[in-house]
């Protein structure tokens, strides 16, 4: 579905040229779900950015291609990647309320993502805007259409922002950290959401993250970048009981077990000590 | 013997003619050298419980007693003195620590303040000192916070807490913005501390998994209430309350296939302008009935020193035959 061959991402700055990202490879097959995990500044998000063309004005990608549907998204025309993303490849990003516009209503903005592909009339996209939204089970969904983003909680408004990214049925999903700006409660709810609406269309999904939990129990294949590079890939059942990488290792150490699966929570010293 | 105790603490902001119930007739006690976990989302109430705690906000009503001081009959200027026995680290490291003085000057600022008797080559002796003590060097002394990482900056926020020898440090969030080996480290430094010194903590966290590792018990929030508190073993192992149960769920393990049922709620966490008079779960409950809705909030004992506010808890405890549906 989509295969990523050496990318290589700089940035320019104050203190020359940065290499963000580093000859980054990996493959998101067809109706499979893939996470790109790493901590802060392991060059994940430049990774997608770079693939959907989204990078700041002051980076570029200096070599490597990105494939999909037969194309290499690093080498087309702005008008051509414009005509991709939306269309083809859905977007969730991490923050629902940079992502919707503070002064269109919800309804217009449905309009807008339309319009960009596609004719349809008003009466026809009410319609599905309405069937859209009731099945990321948004409630009141004719409420929230004549609505504006701030009225919306943030599960709410994540919900019409992958209502949206879902529109024109995208074979590919990139959700870049959609959880984690949301409260803990809410956040496996619109996990089970993206997952639920994957499965059902068959699509594939990319999905970035600094919560390993979140691969392990969503993703098939798991990428993990430190510094840039990739340092390990492969089956999140093999990577995640078999790491090879000291690095996926130690991320893997790092994270304390879940709460309801510790085995003597409270013991803080022999929990710790022996990691 | 505790340090700190809190009794039946309410506070109301008013802002614009609106009222905000954030914290609802809370009562805690730490003992010396203990940590106590203060779990909740966000708009729980935990952060404001934190800052009652320090003195910072004086509560609408109900009693901060530190080390047998009522903190809320303190003046600001009577309050001065204590600051140096009760400490606090913040959320974000980098925001909390000044970004024009050296890191050396954060650290030696409240010795200023608290030690005026100290000499510059005492105050910097003690500084390199606590900068060793929290895994930094003496060179350190001379950068700036944003030349340095997020954990190393959230160590120096540690370092200022802890250079006066308090006796209590409230800790709000101290690693939710860490990386997660990061934040590892951290949890260890804090904990090797407390036991050098003996002090005592109050965690204030949104992280069941990392309460597990550092506390001793754990009350969990919910809409400004306590909904269940006890030994974090014991209620980490046997979560009663449905919150806590739903909290509990939304973690994921990063065992492959181990999972464990989603407890889920409905909605989202509502506005807190009124003063609950039900339950405040009631209209997210996953075992709620129609009775919830008239039930006066309040603690019962399920286990001991385990303590929940559910209804349906309440009620299995006493007649547990009769209550086969709930889960």
């Amino acid at each position: 579905m989509l295969r990523v061959q050496g990318l290589t991402s700089q940035f320019r700055g104050r203190a020359g040229v940065v290499r963000a990202i580093d000859d980054v490879s990996f493959e998101v097959p067809a109706g499979e779900a893939v996470g790109i995990v790493g901590e802060t500044g392991s060059g994940k998000s430049v990774t997608i950015r770079s693939i959907l063309g989204l990078l700041p004005s002051y980076g570029r990608v200096v070599a490597g291609s990105a494939e999909f549907e037969g194309e290499d998204l690093i080498k087309l025309s702005r008008t051509r990647l414009r005509e991709i993303r939306g269309a083809r490849i859905g977007f969730v990003a991490q923050n629902p309320f940079g992502a919707l516009n503070p002064v269109l209503s919800i309804e217009k903005q449905f309009r807008n993502v339309m319009r960009a592909h596609r004719r349809m009339s008003r009466a026809e996209l009410h319609d599905l805007a309405i069937e859209r939204l009731t099945a990321v089970q948004v409630r009141g969904p004719e409420r929230v259409l004549r609505g504006y983003a701030h009225e919306l909680s943030g599960g709410m408004a994540q919900r019409v922002v992958i209502a949206l990214a879902m529109l024109h049925d995208p074979p590919l999903v990139i959700a870049d950290e959609p959880t984690t700006a949301l409260d803990v409660t809410v956040q496996r709810q619109i996990l089970d959401l993206i997952d639920s609406q994957v499965k059902q269309g068959g699509r594939s999904l990319l999905l970035v993250t600094h919560d390993l939990g979140v691969v392990a129990q969503y993703c098939h294949r798991v990428v993990v970048m430190k510094s840039g590079r990739v340092v390990e890939t492969g089956l999140v059942a093999d990577v995640f009981t078999n790491p090879t990488h000291e690095y996926t290792k130690q991320l893997l150490d790092a994270v304390p077990p879940a709460p309801w699966a510790q085995e003597a929570p409270g013991l803080t010293e022999q929990a710790v000590t022996s990691r | 013997m505790s340090i700190m105790e809190l009794r039946d603490v309410n506070h109301v902001f008013r802002r614009g003619g609106k009222e905000v119930h954030a914290v609802n007739g809370v009562s805690l006690s730490v003992a010396k050298g203990e940590t106590v976990a203060v779990i909740g989302e966000s708009g729980s109430g935990k952060s404001t419980l934190g800052r009652i705690a320090l003195g910072l906000i004086t509560p609408t009503s109900g009693s901060v007693v530190f080390d047998g001081i009522e903190l809320t009959a303190l003046s600001r200027k009577q309050m001065r003195p204590l600051r140096s026995r009760l400490q606090v680290v913040f959320q974000e490291p980098y925001e909390s620590l000044n970004p024009r003085l050296k890191v050396g000057d954060i650290i030696a600022e409240p010795l200023i303040i608290h030690r005026p008797e100290l000499s510059r080559a005492e105050r910097r002796e003690k500084v390199v000192a606590m900068l060793e003590r929290v895994g930094l060097t003496a060179e350190h002394a001379d950068r700036l916070p944003r030349n340095l990482s997020g954990g190393q900056q959230q160590r120096i926020g540690i370092a200022r807490a802890i250079i006066t020898e308090p006796e209590l440090v409230i800790l709000d969030e101290p690693t939710s913005s860490l990386d997660v080996s990061v934040r590892a480290r951290v949890l260890d430094l804090l904990r090797d501390l407390q036991r050098e010194r003996g002090i005592s903590y109050v965690f204030i966290s949104h992280d069941l998994a990392t309460v597990g590792l550092i506390s001793d018990r754990v009350a969990v929030m919910y809409l400004g209430t306590v909904v269940e508190q006890g030994p974090t073993q014991e209620v980490l192992t046997n979560p009663r309350h449905p919150y806590t149960q739903a909290l509990m769920s939304a973690t994921l393990s990063t065992v492959v296939g181990q999972k464990r049922e989603h407890v889920p709620l409905r909605g989202e966490i509502p506005n807190p302008s009124k003063k609950p008079t039900k339950c405040v779960l009631s209209g997210r409950c996953p075992i709620e009935v129609d009775a919830c809705s008239s039930w006066q909030v309040r603690l019962a004992q399920v286990a001991d020193r385990h303590e929940v506010a559910c209804m349906r808890v309440e009620q299995e405890q006493k007649q547990p035959v009769e209550l086969g549906g709930g889960r």
